[in-house]
């Protein structure tokens, strides 16, 4: 321990400033906000996929359409060489990874299941509690909200339960008369997903307090994701030839999933970012507006809205803007400069425990390079060049669902969504260059 | 060196086998480590009981 003190005098000294501290922040929230938006609208070319495919296959075509989209944005953004380099100065992060990538694969087939059983407005509010849950892992072991100040505690927390409140308000105007035994087992379904994907983002909080680059961390996240997911399908349909025959069967809806799976996968690297800049406790409520954008998706694009009541279109309303107004809570309590020397304070012991760079650690936190590796272009186009061939194949097999779609809503919300996300990813391209 | 005596820091001096045992000794040590892993076993007995 001795031989390090100076070492963490050193990191603290290069500590950033609260204005940069400030900013990030900023960017940490906006990168919620898009994240939100991105995963809720990831729900949309799903829902354009016919019913009667077992949720294992759902789950993973999904899977498999993250695992492409996961190696191919980052290596657009930063390059394989940037990955490997940042692996080696963490490399215990490669099992954390793994892990994550097991926990969310075993949450999103739950999910699957709880939708079946409950329907998506239900399962939706239920599974969000994975929030409240992030929120308990980062007071506990990350230091986060710690000399926080009343204000940001009842801000955060406030903001959370009227989300929470809102989804519960969501949940209820469209739920439908469901059998008990049917009832519980996708209440039990959706929770478990819950406590699965809070549990998800003490890996998450424990990469970036390690310095690792959230590109980085999703690349080696999605090899548990599709090891756990293939393991689990092959179990339950019966073995891999059994998988692989209803994958050829289901060949034109793959494209549906496979984008399903690439949409989330944008939403959720602004979701890691925002658990970089602004915490779990922040960074978790905001990008748990998705919600609130599958609502508009299927209220305003797929006129869902058409044959509800007035009450219900009220309860809708009223639950929108209780979401709304807890995102609002969160996104304006940003951590001061004496939360954020808890965090380092946290940072500084895994530093410790794992015997990483404090360079690393210190950059990582200030939204900068560490290392600028020499880029190898061949692997990123080859990695680019496979993903993009394998979309377009599924493409041209695919068919466009018998279903009628409000193309105006569409369009604006579609240029929503670009809006947010060319916003987010300027500015973190400005600020950081996606450090 | 045997894998516990290597730092973290120093794996691209170690071997294959060391490197991983030390790798994977450091994870094992943290107590956080066993709490998502004792999540992802609650949540595989959902799945199998609402599969």
């Amino acid at each position: 321990m001795g031989e390090l003190a100076p070492v963490r005098q050193t990191a603290e000294s290069a500590g950033p400033q609260a204005a940069r501290i400030h900013s990030l922040q900023r960017l940490g929230v906006l990168c919620g906000v898009a994240a939100g938006a991105w995963l809720g609208a990831a729900e949309v070319p799903a829902k354009l996929v016919s019913a009667g495919l077992s949720p294992f296959l759902i789950s993973f075509l999904m899977v498999l359409g993250v695992f492409l989209g996961r190696w191919c944005l980052p290596a657009l953004a930063r390059g394989t060489s940037d990955i490997r380099a940042d692996v080696s100065k963490a490399p215990h992060l490669i099992i954390w990874a793994i892990v994550a990538g097991c926990l969310w694969s075993v949450a999103n087939t739950l999910t699957v299941f709880a939708i079946r059983d409950l329907g998506l407005s239900i399962a939706f509010p239920l599974w969000n509690t994975n929030a409240l849950i992030g929120i308990l892992w980062g007071v506990l072991f990350f230091g986060e909200l710690k000399k926080a100040g009343r204000a940001r505690w009842t801000a955060v927390l406030g903001g959370a339960a009227l989300m929470f409140i809102g989804g519960l308000i969501l949940a209820r105007v469209s739920a439908s008369q469901v059998s008990s035994q049917v009832a519980t087992r996708g209440i039990v379904a959706a929770l478990g997903a819950g406590l699965l994907w809070g549990t998800m983002y003490i890996p998450y909080r424990k990469a970036y307090l390690s310095g690792m680059n959230p590109l980085s961390f999703v690349s080696f996240f999605t090899i548990g994701e599709l090891g756990m997911m293939t393991v689990l399908a092959a179990r339950y349909l019966g073995g891999l030839p059994e998988l692989w025959r209803q994958v050829s069967a289901a060949s034109s809806v793959q494209f549906w999933l496979l984008a399903a799976g690439f949409v989330w996968v944008i939403g959720d690297i602004f979701q890691q970012y925002a658990v970089k800049y602004v915490g779990v406790s922040r960074g978790i409520p905001l990008s748990n507006s998705n919600q609130l954008w599958g609502l508009l998706w299927g209220a305003v694009a797929f006129g869902e809205f058409r044959n509800w009541p007035h009450s219900a279109i009220s309860g809708a309303v009223y639950g929108s803007i209780l979401m709304a107004l807890g995102m609002a809570a969160i996104s304006f309590s940003v951590a001061d400069k004496a939360e954020h020397d808890k965090w380092r304070e946290a940072a500084d012991r895994e530093q410790t425990k794992y015997d990483i760079d404090p360079r690393f650690i210190s950059s990582a936190m200030e939204g900068t390079a560490f290392h600028q590796s020499p880029r190898k272009r061949w692997p990123d186009v080859l990695l680019v060049g496979i993903a993009t061939a394998f979309f377009l194949w599924t493409a041209t097999r695919a068919h466009w669902p018998a279903m009628s779609l409000q193309w105006p809503a569409v369009y604006a919300l579609l240029a929503i969504g670009l809006i947010l996300l060319t916003a987010a990813a300027v500015s973190l391209w400005r600020m950081t260059h996606f450090n | 060196m045997t894998p516990r005596e290597v730092r973290l820091n120093d794996l691209e001096h170690v071997s294959g086998p060391a490197r991983a045992s030390t790798i994977l000794a450091a994870v094992a040590r943290d107590i956080h480590f066993w709490v998502p892993l004792i999540v992802l076993v609650v949540g595989l007995v959902v799945l199998r009981w609402v599969s």
